[in-house]
C-alpha cells in the first residue's frame, strides 16, 4: 500500500481525482511505483483528456460521497488534444461557482496541471486538497453518506 | 431559435422550499441546442439541487425527465409517472414550456428553471443574439434582411435616432445600431435609395400590442377542433 | 461496488470488454496528397509521398519552384551547390508519372475531412477541385532583414546572413575583408542562423583569409554535426564572444566597431573591449511567410503562440497540426538543414501512408458514438471539437431523429479526447471505454 495517513483522525476526506491518461494518471502511476505516500482515500478515475470531464462527474462526485474532487491535467499549451485542459478549466470555474451558491464550499474542486514525469506534484496536490478538506470538514452536500 | 438561460439557483432553490419530492424537466427542442435546458443540464441541475438541500438539512428528492419538446404536449406522457410521482415540477424549457406543463396537469405546481430571453441566433460556442422580436409583420424586404424591431433598440423605422455613434448604439458601445447594419446592408446590395421611401407608421396590432396572440389556420384544423 | 479499488490504481472502467464489442468501420478515400509549397520542403515531400503510390499535387505560389533553398547554402553539406542539388530533384519530379506540378497555384478553399478533402485551387487558368486524401503544408518561412533592431543603418558593408550566403553563393570574393557576426535575441529560438553563421564564418576563414568574430547571446549547437561544426569554427581561429546586452556598434570610415563588456574576460580584465572589422553581419528576422493566415484559415488548424504552423507541443510532433490528415514539413523550429527537411518529408510521407493505407479499409470504430434518437444537431460538438473531426451527416433512414441527421466523430479524424462527449447538451455521445455510465457507476460505489 501507498500511502499511510495516520488513522488517529475519524474524518478521512473521501477524494476523487479525475486524470488526465497523458498527465495526471501516469504521474500518479509514477507516485505509486516510487512509494511515494499519499493518502488512502483517493480514487483515481482515467480518463482520456480532462476535457473528457463533464461538469456532471465532478457534481456526481460530490453527491455520492467525496468530500472533494480534482482534475488532473497536462501543463498548459501542453494539452495533448491542444485544447481539453482549457475546456477543463472553464467547466470546473464554472462548478466552483454554483458550489459557492449553493453553501458548499469551492475549495472543494481542485484543478492542476502537470506533467507525466511530476509524481512528486501528484502527491503534492493530493496531499494539499486532503488537508484543506481535512480543515472544512465533511462535504455538507453529499447525498450518499 | 428561442433562447434561455439558467435562472439563479438561489430562485430556484426558493421556489422549491417546503417540497420533499421534485421532478427536474428537461425539453430537447431549443434549449437543448441553447445548451441551457437539455438533458445534461437535467442532471446537474438535480445534482445541484440535492446537495443544496442536503447541505441546508431539508434533503429531497429529485426526479429527472427529458422530453421531446415541451410545447407540443403529447410529449409529456412519456413522463407522466415522474411528474405524478413529485409534489413540484422544475421545467427548463422556455416559458412556453413551462406553460405547457402547467397546462397538462392542472392540479401540479410548476416551477419555471429557466429565463427565457429571445429568438436568437447562435453566433458561436456560448454566444448567442436576438435577431427578430416576432412582430408579426415582417419588414426585412424592405431593410436588407436586417430587422429594426429586433436590432434598433427603438424599433425606429425609418433610419437612425440621433444616438447613432460610429455605428454603436446610444445605450452601449457594445450594441451595434440596427440602422447603421441596414444602411450597410442596404449599400451592399445597392438600395440605399430605397431608404427614400418613407415608410409608414407600423401597425403593431399584430406584435403584443394588439393582445396575446393566437394562430388559427382553418386550412390544417381538424374537425374535432382539438 | 465498494472502495476495493482506492489506491490500486484506477477505478475498473472495464476498458477491454467494451471494446472487443465495437464495429468496424469501412472507409474509402482518396490517395492523393496536396503539397503547398514549392520549395525543397514540398519537393521532397512530393517525392516521398509518390514513392509510398501516393498521387500528388504539387502547388507553388510564385511562377518557379525551388524557394529560397538556392540562396541558403546552409541547409546543404559542404561541398554541395544547392543549386545542382535543386536541379537533380526537379527531374526527378518531371519523370514522375505520380506528380502533377502547379505553379502560380493557391490553394483557396479546404472542405471535408482527412482521406476526403475538396481542394480548391486557383491557378493562372482558372478554378479547379481537387480530391485529396491528405495535406502538406511547406511553405517554410520568410526573413525581413531590420539592421535598425541592431542601432545600425542600411549601409553596403552591413549585410544579412543569407544575403551574404547568396554572395558566397555567387563567388563575390572577399579577399582580406574581416567579418563581424551578431547573433542577436530576436533569432535565439531558431538553429537555422547558427549553422549558417558557422557555415558561413568557415568559408570565408578558409577560402579568404579573413578574420571572423563572431558575438552570441546563446550558441544553439543541438543537431546532428552541429557541435562539430562549432569545434571546427574554433580550431580555424575564429572569435566566439558571449555578450548580454551591453554590445555597441558603430560605423564608421566603412569600418564597423564592435565596444562589448566580456563576462568572462570580464572577471579578470574588467573593462571594456573592441572589435574592429570591414563587414558587420546580421541575421534577418525569421517570421511566418506573409499569406499565412489566409492559409490557417482555409486548412481550419491552430497556429501556434509565436503564430507559426505546427505543434510545439510535448505530446505532440511539430510535422502535426490540429487537425489529422494536414501535415507540416520544413517546421520552424527544426534546424532545417537539408537532413532534416528530408527527415521531415519522409516521416510525414510515412504518416499518411499509414493513415491512408488502400482505398478501402476498415478501422476500430473506438472514437465516441452518436445516439441519433438524442442527437438535437446543435452544434455543439461540430464547433467545440479541438481537432475538427466532426461532421454533421444526414441520412434520413439512418437517423432514428426528428432532423434525420446526426453528428459523427469521423474515425480517421477523431484523436479520440472525448470533448465532444462532455460537451454534448443532450447526453448523445458516448465514448468506448469511458461511457458515462461506467464513471457514475465508480461515483456511486464510493460508499459502499
Ligand atoms: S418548449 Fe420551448 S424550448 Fe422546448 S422546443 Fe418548445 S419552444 Fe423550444
Ligand atoms: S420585422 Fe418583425 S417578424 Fe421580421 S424579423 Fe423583425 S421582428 Fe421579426
Ligand atoms: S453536441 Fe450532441 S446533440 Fe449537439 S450535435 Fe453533437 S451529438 Fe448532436
Ligand atoms: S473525441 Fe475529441 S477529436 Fe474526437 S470528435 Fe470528439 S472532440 Fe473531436
Amino acid at each position: 500500500m501507498a500511502g499511510q495517513v495516520a488513522r488517529l483522525e475519524t474524518f478521512q476526506p473521501e477524494i476523487v481525482a479525475f486524470c488526465c491518461e497523458n498527465s495526471g494518471y501516469l504521474a500518479a502511476q509514477m507516485a505509486i511505483e516510487a512509494k511515494l505516500s499519499y493518502p488512502q482515500t483517493v480514487t483515481l478515475v482515467k480518463l482520456p483528456c480532462s476535457g473528457r470531464v463533464d461538469a456532471l462527474f465532478l457534481l456526481k462526485a460530490l453527491e455520492n460521497g467525496a468530500d472533494g474532487v480534482m482534475v488532473l491535467a497536462c501543463q498548459k499549451e501542453n494539452c495533448k488534444f491542444l485544447k481539453g485542459n482549457v475546456r477543463a478549466e472553464q467547466r470546473i470555474e464554472a462548478t466552483r461557482k454554483t458550489l459557492q451558491r449553493i453553501g458548499i464550499q469551492p475549495e472543494r474542486v481542485a484543478f492542476c496541471h502537470l506533467a507525466a514525469n511530476m509524481g512528486h506534484k501528484f502527491v503534492e496536490e493530493v496531499r494539499g486538497l486532503y488537508g484543506k478538506l481535512t480543515e472544512l470538514g465533511p462535504n455538507p452536500g453529499k447525498v450518499r453518506k | 431559435m428561442i433562447i434561455a438561460n439558467g435562472k439563479p439557483i438561489e430562485e430556484v432553490l426558493k421556489s422549491l422550499e417546503g417540497h420533499k419530492k421534485v421532478a427536474v424537466l428537461g425539453c430537447r427542442g431549443c434549449v437543448t441546442v441553447c445548451l441551457a435546458g437539455g438533458e445534461k443540464e437535467v442532471g446537474i441541475l438535480a445534482s445541484q439541487i440535492r446537495m443544496a438541500r442536503e447541505q441546508a438539512g431539508q434533503p429531497v428528492e429529485v426526479l429527472e425527465g427529458t422530453v421531446e419538446r415541451q410545447c407540443d404536449y403529447e410529449y409529456f406522457e412519456q413522463v407522466k409517472d415522474i411528474i405524478e410521482e413529485a409534489d413540484a415540477i422544475v421545467s427548463i424549457a422556455c416559458g412556453v414550456g413551462v406553460q405547457g406543463v402547467a397546462e397538462t396537469f392542472p392540479e401540479k405546481v410548476v416551477y419555471p428553471g429557466l429565463n427565457t430571453m429571445f429568438m436568437g441566433a447562435n453566433l458561436n460556442v456560448g454566444v448567442w443574439a436576438e435577431r427578430c422580436q416576432g412582430c408579426g409583420n415582417c419588414v426585412l424586404e424592405i431593410s436588407g434582411g436586417v430587422c429594426p424591431v429586433a436590432r434598433c433598440s427603438k424599433s425606429l423605422m425609418n433610419g437612425p435616432c440621433g444616438g447613432s455613434q460610429n455605428g454603436k448604439c446610444e445605450i452601449s458601445k457594445d450594441v451595434d445600431c440596427g440602422w447603421q447594419l441596414i444602411y450597410d446592408r442596404l449599400s451592399k446590395i445597392g438600395r440605399v435609395d430605397s431608404l427614400r421611401n418613407i415608410i409608414p407608421p407600423k401597425d403593431w396590432s399584430t406584435s403584443r400590442d394588439g393582445g396575446p396572440r393566437k394562430l388559427v389556420r382553418e386550412d390544417l384544423q381538424l374537425e374535432s377542433g382539438k | 461496488m465498494s472502495k476495493n479499488n482506492k489506491n490500486s490504481g484506477v477505478a475498473n472502467l472495464h476498458l477491454e470488454s467494451s471494446l472487443e464489442s465495437l464495429p468496424r468501420e469501412e472507409m474509402s478515400v482518396t490517395r492523393r496528397v496536396l503539397v503547398i509549397g514549392g520549395g525543397i520542403a514540398g519537393v521532397e515531400t512530393a517525392l516521398q509521398c509518390a514513392e509510398r503510390g501516393f498521387q500528388v499535387t504539387l502547388i507553388e505560389r510564385s511562377e518557379k519552384l525551388g524557394g529560397a533553398f538556392g540562396k541558403l547554402a546552409a541547409l546543404v553539406e559542404a561541398g554541395e551547390n544547392p543549386k545542382d542539388y535543386l536541379q537533380s530533384k526537379f527531374g526527378q519530379l518531371e519523370k514522375n508519372p505520380l506528380i502533377e506540378v502547379l505553379t502560380q497555384t493557391q490553394l483557396v478553399d479546404l472542405t471535408g475531412l482527412v482521406g476526403n478533402f475538396t481542394a480548391t485551387l486557383v491557378t493562372g487558368t482558372g478554378k479547379r477541385k481537387v480530391k485529396v486524401g491528405a495535406v502538406t503544408i511547406a511553405v517554410g518561412l520568410q526573413t525581413v532583414f531590420c539592421p535598425v533592431k541592431y542601432g545600425l543603418a542600411m549601409e553596403p558593408n552591413v549585410l544579412g546572413l543569407t544575403k551574404l550566403t547568396g554572395e558566397l553563393i555567387e563567388g563575390k570574393s572577399f579577399t582580406g575583408k574581416d567579418f563581424t557576426f551578431v547573433l542577436g535575441k530576436t533569432t535565439e529560438n531558431f538553429v537555422l542562423p547558427f549553422i549558417s553563421a558557422l557555415k558561413n564564418a568557415i568559408y570565408l576563414k578558409e577560402k579568404f583569409g579573413s578574420g571572423v568574430s563572431i558575438f552570441y547571446t546563446n550558441m544553439k549547437v543541438g543537431g546532428d554535426g552541429l557541435e562539430a561544426l562549432y569545434g571546427q569554427a574554433r580550431n580555424l581561429g575564429i572569435n566566439f564572444f558571449k555578450i548580454s546586452e551591453n554590445l555597441e556598434l558603430k560605423l564608421q570610415n566603412n569600418q564597423v566597431t564592435v565596444s562589448f563588456q566580456d563576462p568572462f574576460i570580464g572577471n579578470k580584465l574588467p573593462g571594456k573591449y573592441q572589435v574592429v572589422s570591414d563587414y558587420i553581419v546580421i541575421p534577418e528576422e525569421i517570421v511566418p511567410v506573409e499569406n499565412i493566415a489566409e492559409l490557417v484559415e482555409v486548412l481550419k488548424v491552430k497556429l501556434d503562440a509565436a503564430d507559426f504552423l505546427g505543434e510545439n507541443n510535448v505530446h505532440v510532433g511539430p510535422q502535426f497540426t490540429s487537425r489529422e490528415g494536414i501535415y507540416v514539413v520544413d517546421d520552424i523550429y527544426a534546424t532545417s538543414c537539408l537532413a532534416h527537411i528530408k527527415q521531415d518529408a519522409e516521416l510525414v510521407a510515412g504518416e499518411i501512408a499509414g493513415k491512408l493505407p488502400a482505398e478501402a479499409f476498415s478501422v476500430e470504430g473506438d472514437q465516441p458514438q452518436v445516439d441519433a434518437a438524442k442527437c438535437v444537431v446543435c452544434l455543439t460538438c461540430f464547433r467545440c471539437c479541438p481537432h475538427k473531426a466532426i461532421e454533421i451527416l444526414h441520412d434520413a433512414e439512418k437517423y432514428n431523429n426528428l432532423y434525420g441527421s446526426a453528428a459523427r466523430m469521423n474515425p480517421l479524424a477523431c484523436r479520440r479526447c472525448g470533448v465532444c462527449v462532455a460537451e454534448c447538451p443532450g447526453k448523445a455521445i458516448q465514448m468506448p471505454g469511458y461511457q458515462d455510465a461506467q464513471v457514475v457507476a465508480v461515483l456511486e460505489g464510493l460508499v459502499g
